[in-house]
Formats: C-alpha cells, sequence, structure tokens
C-alpha cells in the first residue's frame, strides 16, 4: 500500500474500479443524456451512441498512460512531476474547481429530478442535504467501502435495468425507427457532441481514482477499464434503442427524464403499472455513486494539494460549499440545457480530454515515469493463473499463499477426507 | 522466605501497575504466594482465604499405619462428584500402608499419585493460585504436611443440565442434541462430530473474578492461522470482570462496535458448529452457556439454516431465497406502506387504492402515524411475551391479538390495512434463523419508517443506500461482511441465495481465504483431474 493508498483509506480491485466506472457513467447519464442526443439524431441516436463507444477509449487513454507510467500516483503528484512544482499546482488548481462544478452539478440533477418528477412539493434544500448527509457517510468511509458498495449497486442496477427491457417488450415498435439515417450520417455524428462533455469528459476524475487501484493489480486496470466502456456502451444502445422503440424520437426529446417517463409506460395486466418509482430509485443509486466518487476526488485532489495526511477534515467544509453551490449553479431546466449544450462539452473536453492528452504528451517527451510500466510485470503473472473474479476478493485475504503450496496440501486433505469416510 | 518474597511482590506491582490496581480492587493478595510447608498453617490459610465459607469441606486424615502423615482433603461441596472422590481418592488414602514410609516431598507425592489416587486428572501445585482456581473449578486438593504442594485431583461433578433439544434454531430434520452450560460437555459434543486430530481446542481463562474458562476450537489446517491468532489476541485483550454469557464476549470482539448487525455468528447446535469449522471459522466456546460463538461471521451466514443442508438442495434454495426475501419484508414493508400512501399513490392500482381509499376513510391519524404507533404496539407485546411466565403469556398474545387488533380496527383509529401489514412483517421478522440479524432489522425498520415519512421513496433509497454503504463498511476479524457479494466471489454465491446440491460444493467457501480449497468430491477421478488441472 503506498502512502497515497493510506491517505485514501485503503485500495480497491480493477473489478471495483470497473463497477465503479460503469455506476459512474450510468450515473447522471442514463436519465439525461439520451433527450440531449435525440434532439441532433432523432431516430438515429442510437447509431450515435454506437459511435461513442469508440469515444470512450479515446477519453481514458491518456488517464490509463499516465497510470501506467506513474504507478500508485495520483495527478496531483504526477502533475508536479511532470511540469514542476508551480505549474502543477497550477494545474491541480484548475481540476480542483472542475471536480467542483462536477460534483454541484451531479447534485443539481439529483436535485432536478428527486425535485420535479419525486418529490414536487419538498423544499429543494432539504433533498440535496439529505442526499449530502449519506454521500458524506460514504465519502467518510474511504474508496475500499465505496468500492464495495458499487459492487452491490451494480448488480442491482442490472437486474432492475434488466426487468425493466424485458416487461417494455411488448411496447416495442420498430416502425419508430425508421427511417433510418434519413438525413445522411452528419446529425448522427453531431450527436455525438453532447456526450463529449457528459458523461466522456468527466472521465478525467480516473487520474484521481487509478492511483486507489491495488498496485498487484494495475496490470489488468487497461482491461477492465476496456471491459466497463464495452457494457457501458452496450448499455448505452439498449438504452437509447429501448427509448425508441417504445417513446418514439419524438416523445424521447420532449422528456426532460426520459428513461423515468418509460418506465411508466410498463403495464402488464392490471398487476404491475406505474412501476416508474423503482426506476428512479435505480437511478438514484447510480447517481449516488457518481455524487460520491466526484465528492470524494474533490476531497482528496484538495487535499493532496494542501499536503493533508487525510481528507477527513475536508468533508464537511466542502459539503458546506457544494450544497449551495448546487442549488444555484443552474437558474433553471433551460440555463441547464444551455449549460450541458453549449458550456460542459468545450469545458469538459478542454480538462477531460486535451490537458491529459498535453501531459501525456510532456511526460513522453520529458522523459518522466517508467514508459513501459515494468514495474507491473511480475505482479501480471498470479492474476493471470486464476483468472476473472476470483483472483480479487482471494488477494484482499490478509494471507493469501502460493499456488504452488495448494497442491501437496489438498492431497492432505483428501486423504483425510478418505480416511474420515471409511 | 513468605515474608520477603509477598512484599517485594507487592511493591513491584504498586511500582509497575498502578493503574491496574486502581481498576482492580480484586486485586489477590496470594499472588505468586507459594504453598506453605506446615499442614496446619495451609490450613489456616485456605480457610481465611475463602473466609469459613459453609461450602467448603475439609476432611483431615492420615496416611499410613506405621508411621502416618498427617494429610488433609479439601473441596467444594456441591463442585465435585461425591462418590468418586469417596471411591477413588478417600477410601485409597485411609487404607493405605505406606511402606517404607519415605519422607521426601517429591517422593511422596509420586507415591501418591502412583498408588493412591485414583483418578485420571491429576496435577501437582506449588502455588496458591492455582490452588485456588482448581478447587473452584471443582478439583479435590490433597495437602500433606510437609510437602509444600498440592495434589489437585480433578472430579468435576454436580449439578448439570442434560443435553437437551435446543430451544433456538429448531429443525424437522437434524440432530436433536444442543449444547449445555458446561464447556467440557459442548467440547465432546463437537468432537463426536469431528474425529479428526487436527480439531485443536486451547483454552484460557476469563474474568477477572468470575475465572470463566473459554475454549477456542479450530481444525488446523483448515482454519486460517491468521484470523486464529487474531482471535487469541483479542480475547486476551480482554479485561472484565465476570463472563457470565458468551454476549460479554460477542460485544468485546467484533471489530466494530456500533453497528446493528452481528459480525460474530452464535448458535446452540453442534452441528453447525461443526459445519462452521470444516469450513475453516473459529469457534468460540464459554462455560456457563450454551450459545457457542463462531467467527469470521459474514451476512450471508445469518441466512443459512442447518436444515438447508439436510434437505434437498431445491427446497433449501426455496427457502433460503424465501429468508432473504422475508428480511428484505421484515426492513422495509412498513415504510413501502407510507411511502405509497403518503407520495405515489400513483403505485397502486385504481381499485386496490380505491379500497385503501374507503379503509381510511375516517381515520384520523396519518398512515405514518398509524404504521409506527403499531410498529411500537406491537414489539411491545412481543417484549411482554419474552418475559411473561407461559400462562400470562397466552393472556397477552389474546389481549394483544384480539382486543387490540380487532377493537382498534373497529373503532376506527387506525386502517386494517395497517394491521395487516404489521402483521405481515411481524411474520416475516420471525423467518429469520438468525435471531440477532432479525434484531437488526426490527430497529432499522423504524429508522425507514421515519424516512418514508418525510423523503417517500427518495428517503427509502437514501436509507437503504445508507445500509449498503454501512454493510460495506463492517468486518468480522478482518473478512468484509458482504464478502461473496462485495468483494464478489462467483464460486461462493453457490451457498448464498442458492443452495447448490452438496455434489457441487467440491470447494470450500473462499470466503475465509484458506490455503485448502477443495472440500471433497463424490467422483474421486474428478477430483484428481481437479488436482492436475490446477
Amino acid at each position: 500500500m503506498t502512502q497515497n493508498q493510506q491517505m485514501m483509506n485503503g485500495s480497491i480491485t480493477t473489478g471495483q474500479m470497473g463497477k465503479l466506472h460503469i455506476m459512474f457513467t450510468l450515473g447522471s447519464a442514463a436519465l439525461i443524456l439520451p433527450t440531449m442526443v435525440t434532439v441532433i439524431a432523432k431516430q438515429d441516436s442510437w447509431i450515435t451512441m454506437i459511435m461513442a463507444v469508440g469515444l470512450n477509449f479515446m477519453f481514458l487513454y491518456a488517464p490509463l498512460e499516465l497510470a501506467k507510467r506513474f504507478p500508485g500516483q495520483s495527478l496531483v503528484s504526477y502533475t508536479q512531476q511532470i511540469l514542476g512544482r508551480a505549474a502543477g499546482m497550477v494545474y491541480t488548481v484548475l481540476y480542483l474547481f472542475f471536480f467542483l462544478v462536477l460534483t454541484a452539478a451531479v447534485f443539481r440533477n439529483m436535485g432536478d429530478f428527486v425535485g420535479t418528477s419525486v418529490l414536487p412539493e419538498t423544499p429543494r434544500w432539504f433533498i440535496h442535504i439529505a442526499f449530502m448527509l449519506i454521500v458524506m457517510y460514504g465519502v467518510a468511509l474511504g474508496i475500499e467501502v465505496m468500492g464495495r458498495s458499487s459492487e452491490i449497486l451494480f448488480v442491482w442496477v442490472f437486474l432492475v435495468f434488466g426487468a425493466v427491457f424485458a416487461l417494455l417488450t411488448n411496447k416495442m415498435q420498430v416502425s419508430n425507427l425508421l427511417p433510418v439515417l434519413a438525413d445522411g450520417w452528419i446529425p448522427t455524428i453531431k450527436g455525438l457532441y453532447p456526450i463529449t462533455g457528459f458523461p466522456l469528459a468527466e472521465y478525467v476524475y480516473v487520474m484521481m481514482l487509478f492511483s486507489c487501484v491495488r498496485s498487484e493489480d494495475l496490470g489488468k486496470l487497461k482491461r477492465a477499464m476496456w471491459m466497463s466502456s464495452v457494457v457501458i456502451g452496450i448499455s448505452g444502445l439498449s438504452i437509447a434503442l429501448l427509448l425508441l422503440l417504445v417513446l418514439g424520437a419524438d416523445l424521447t426529446l420532449r422528456s426532460p427524464f426520459a428513461v423515468y417517463d418509460m418506465a411508466k409506460e410498463i403495464q402488464i395486466g392490471e398487476v404491475l403499472e406505474r412501476v416508474e418509482i423503482t426506476v428512479a430509485m435505480i437511478w438514484i443509486s447510480t447517481v449516488f455513486t457518481k455524487a460520491m466518487i466526484c465528492f470524494y476526488v474533490l476531497c482528496l485532489t484538495t487535499a493532496q494539494l494542501l499536503r493533508f495526511s487525510t481528507y477527513r477534515p475536508l468533508i464537511l467544509p466542502l459539503a458546506f460549499i457544494i450544497v449551495p453551490l448546487s442549488l444555484v449553479i443552474y437558474r433553471n431546466t433551460a440555463h441547464t440545457n444551455l449549460f450541458a449544450f453549449a458550456i460542459w462539452p468545450v469545458f469538459g473536453c478542454v480538462l477531460g480530454l486535451l490537458m491529459p492528452m498535453l501531459l501525456l504528451a510532456a511526460a513522453v517527451f520529458r522523459k518522466q515515469g517508467t514508459p513501459s510500466g515494468k514495474g507491473m510485470k511480475d505482479t501480471q503473472q498470479p492474476e493471470q493463473e486464476r483468472g476473472g473474479t476470483s483472483s480479487e476478493a482471494n488477494s484482499e485475504q490478509r494471507v493469501t499463499a502460493p499456488e504452488q503450496r495448494n497442491g501437496s496440501e489438498r492431497k492432505e486433505s483428501m486423504s483425510t477426507v478418505q480416511v474420515e469416510k471409511s | 522466605m513468605i515474608d520477603i518474597v509477598l512484599p517485594r511482590k507487592k511493591a513491584a506491582n504498586n511500582k509497575q501497575n498502578r493503574r491496574d490496581e486502581a481498576t482492580k480492587p480484586h486485586m489477590q493478595p496470594y499472588e505468586g504466594l507459594p504453598i506453605d510447608v506446615s499442614l496446619q498453617q495451609a490450613l489456616e490459610r485456605i480457610k481465611g482465604e475463602l473466609g469459613e465459607s459453609a461450602d467448603l469441606i475439609i476432611r483431615e486424615l492420615a496416611i499410613g499405619e506405621a508411621n502416618p502423615i498427617p494429610a488433609a482433603v479439601i473441596y467444594i461441596q456441591g463442585l465435585i462428584d461425591d462418590l468418586r472422590m469417596n471411591d477413588h481418592i478417600l477410601a485409597p488414602l485411609q487404607l493405605a500402608v505406606l511402606t517404607p514410609p519415605s519422607l521426601h516431598a517429591d517422593q511422596t507425592v509420586e507415591e501418591l499419585k502412583k498408588e493412591l489416587i485414583h483418578v485420571g486428572n491429576i496435577e501437582n501445585i506449588a502455588y496458591w493460585k492455582e490452588a485456588y482456581q482448581s478447587l473452584l473449578i471443582g478439583s479435590v486438593l490433597l495437602f500433606v504436611e510437609g510437602l509444600g504442594q498440592v495434589i489437585a485431583a480433578g472430579v468435576i461433578g454436580g449439578p448439570k443440565r442434560d443435553v437437551t433439544e435446543p430451544s433456538t434454531n429448531l429443525v424437522i430434520r437434524g440432530p436433536r442434541e444442543g449444547f449445555t452450560e458446561s464447556i467440557r460437555t459442548n467440547t465432546s459434543l463437537i468432537r463426536r462430530k469431528i474425529r479428526s486430530p487436527k480439531l485443536w481446542l486451547e483454552q484460557l481463562t476469563l474474568g477477572e473474578i468470575t475465572q470463566t474458562p473459554i475454549g477456542i476450537m479450530y481444525i488446523q489446517g483448515l482454519a486460517d492461522e491468521s484470523i486464529v491468532q487474531e482471535v487469541r489476541t483479542r480475547l486476551k485483550a480482554i479485561s472484565i470482570d465476570g463472563v457470565l454469557e458468551s454476549g460479554y464476549i460477542e460485544e468485546l470482539i467484533s471489530d466494530q462496535k456500533y453497528t446493528p448487525f452481528p459480525t460474530i455468528h452464535h448458535n446452540e447446535r453442534p452441528d453447525v458448529i461443526a459445519a462452521g469449522l470444516l469450513e475453516g471459522r473459529v469457534a468460540i466456546l464459554v462455560d456457563g452457556t450454551p450459545f457457542v460463538l463462531l467467527v469470521p461471521a459474514v451476512l450471508n451466514v445469518f441466512f443459512q439454516a442447518a436444515e438447508d443442508y439436510y434437505q434437498r438442495y431445491d427446497i433449501a434454495s426455496f427457502l433460503r431465497m424465501l429468508r432473504f426475501v422475508s428480511f428484505l419484508i421484515a426492513l422495509t414493508l412498513p415504510s413501502i406502506y407510507v411511502a405509497i400512501i403518503g407520495y405515489h399513490q400513483e403505485m397502486i392500482p385504481t381499485p386496490l387504492l380505491l379500497k385503501l381509499a374507503a379503509q381510511r376513510e375516517g381515520v384520523p391519524l396519518p398512515a405514518f402515524v398509524e404504521a409506527f404507533l403499531m410498529e411500537v404496539v406491537f414489539e411491545v407485546l412481543r417484549e411482554a411475551v419474552v418475559r411473561m411466565p407461559s400462562a400470562v403469556g397466552n393472556t397477552i398474545s389474546i389481549v394483544g391479538g384480539l382486543v387490540i387488533g380487532q377493537s382498534v380496527v373497529e373503532a376506527g383509529f387506525v386502517s386494517p390495512a395497517v394491521v395487516i401489514i404489521v402483521s405481515l412483517t411481524a411474520i416475516s421478522s420471525f423467518v429469520s434463523p438468525a435471531y440477532n440479524l432479525a434484531i437488526a432489522a426490527r430497529l432499522l425498520r423504524f429508522l425507514l419508517l421515519i424516512a418514508a415519512a418525510s423523503l417517500g421513496f427518495f428517503g427509502v433509497a437514501l436509507i437503504v443506500l445508507f445500509l449498503i454503504l454501512h454493510l460495506s463498511s463492517l468486518k468480522s476479524f478482518g473478512i468484509p461482511y458482504l464478502k461473496p457479494f462485495a468483494p464478489f466471489f462467483w464460486q461462493d454465491l453457490k451457498d448464498t441465495f442458492m443452495r447448490v446440491p452438496l455434489w457441487r460444493m467440491h470447494e470450500r467457501p473462499q470466503v475465509l481465504g484458506h490455503r485448502n480449497p477443495v472440500r471433497e468430491s463424490t467422483d474421486p477421478d474428478e477430483s484428481q483431474g481437479r488436482n492436475k488441472s490446477r
């Protein structure tokens, strides 16, 4: 465990990192993004979603390469290594504000949704504060607990999502997809524009979280992130397709929270209807994970920048900034849309794509870090032998014996079993 | 010599352990004091130390005919088996002919042990502290003039409850025996299940005053050595006046102090404990209670009943899932009701909504108050029945069920739906095989109820998220509490929501991360193949 990881209160496995990433991406995007894409690409938004998978890789490339060059180090420490102390500080401060705005925006998304769709009469500040209390609890518990809870939530999210998918099959109309590519490829490519800002540019958070991944797992990190990108791509595609098939492009682009409105369509006989609240609860749990990650990353960046030994004292003061900020960050829904369409993609792409790329280029140019990631090679091997998820939790044990010893001991146990039987 | 030893010891104690002394008024003055050489002195001392308690029996006698040696047999009445003492200790001593009477102390001891005391468990004791301990456990002490030692013969006896069917963790199919209050009976019950020399038992004494024997039992080679070591460390760190039940130990050694969820499993059934040991867990036995602790315990363990493994796997899996569902119902049903009635009426199908609305017509209280009050009433009833003599208990259930349940609805104070919800919740909470987990649901239900009343489903979702975070943060002896689910283990899922057939469970759960994964295989060829392929 590096000193960095001690501060973060533990480390996570690549599987948990991947699941956190999926939850982060689906977080606010699943509910809001389809509308934004459909506005531009109309009934071809699903093609846009397929194209977005490629962009996923693009946005993750620089952070992954940097993580490989600087294993166990976070954004804060390697920027200072690459750019020098002062420039690195300035660079990090930019991200500090990015994460601050991001956290507030996530809170606002949640508040907008809950405030308009679920609890229209409850004051917003109360919703935000209630949400903040639980987020603070999660952040205080640290990354390890967040990683584990994301594994639980991940299963639930996909179970409910699968159930919604299955229950809506009777409402699907393939004709909604027609005509395909009526206006050529241009609208579908234009549809990528909001996606770059939200959620792709937000991927930059991984530059902080990759340093929490257990060092012996780092070799598998790239694979896990690619895998989760594929999962994200498939879920994005299926959400877009589902919306088009069930609601059609016209209804989708009019609804601010399209998935939620789609779930209202569920009707199986007279038994199962109006179950959209379960979708809302699931969405709350993903956006919760996202808010937790954003807030955690914000705390961590601040703490590392200020050279604190722990981030915990920052939780409360930052919460006092975020809750009011989230209440004033947008004036109204129109402002939200303007921000999401016009400002966030530009703002986000500079910080989320351009600057990490430049940082990587600087690292390559100034020959900083270990280019091939030599330090990881020896740790890579035992995982390949075991493979899969079992190795993750296995090595979480305090005691992990070498594989070779297992063989002989197992024989012993076999013989004792036989003796007991006879 | 005694006079020299004593003050020095005390002085040292005063310097080093001043804090200990302050916290322990019960500091024994006989710490490190050797047994007196003179019989009379010894007898005076023991009488003084025990305050001439009425149940302290001192039988003075003389051993040998030609040159009789004065001796005394000392025991506590009721702690020992009188018959065995008479036959195997007193009678041989009194009939003994020592030839030649050797006066050298060590030889006398050997002679006495070899020839005269016909008891298996014998030890020599040189210090008063140990002498008192073994006297109070149930040994017969033999003092001999000029020896400066005591021979303690263990003839533990006295009243003891028989092995009976346990009153908790009942099964339809499975062994009927349960643990008793005697630690020795309990260890023997486990040993009869696991006849392996690798079943190891370590014993220590806890409780400054009660001196309660505690046993740590594990299968060497299966149990993770670091967990066994952790158990030892935590037990040894305990400093408490008395240990009257394993609950004391449970509370003192759990990882997290502030949680409603149990992180240590306890059970009254030897077969459950044996199964736990075979999975590589560690059992902690406490004298004086039939409840044996099993660590580490992850959440999943609390949903496993002994019977799951004795029944067919399909019905066992069904029951397992039923238990998970019941737990969720017991936890959330009242809050879901309150949330739906208060905030999300659209979720209810119209005919049902009309019915509910008609019922709530004229009910003066809001749904939350209704549900909250009825839950409280139910908890009160439940607590009342637990403590009452069984004859009165019936009356209470009649009063509770009929009078309150029925008349409160007829009077129109609460709607019948709430009564249904509360009773469903109550029944579901009894499904859990682990009582201590059901208690957690009982407490958290109220938290959820308040959240549902103030924020509807959003509040419920927040509390559920809070619980997931909390559960993820828990650990039991270093093992994450949600282990097979998070961190996720595909292999271990076969004994969680499902109980797959035994022939599919070749491997021990990896939850405990031990080094010996293969459990057994019905097909030897297959198991060899598995060994090779690994």
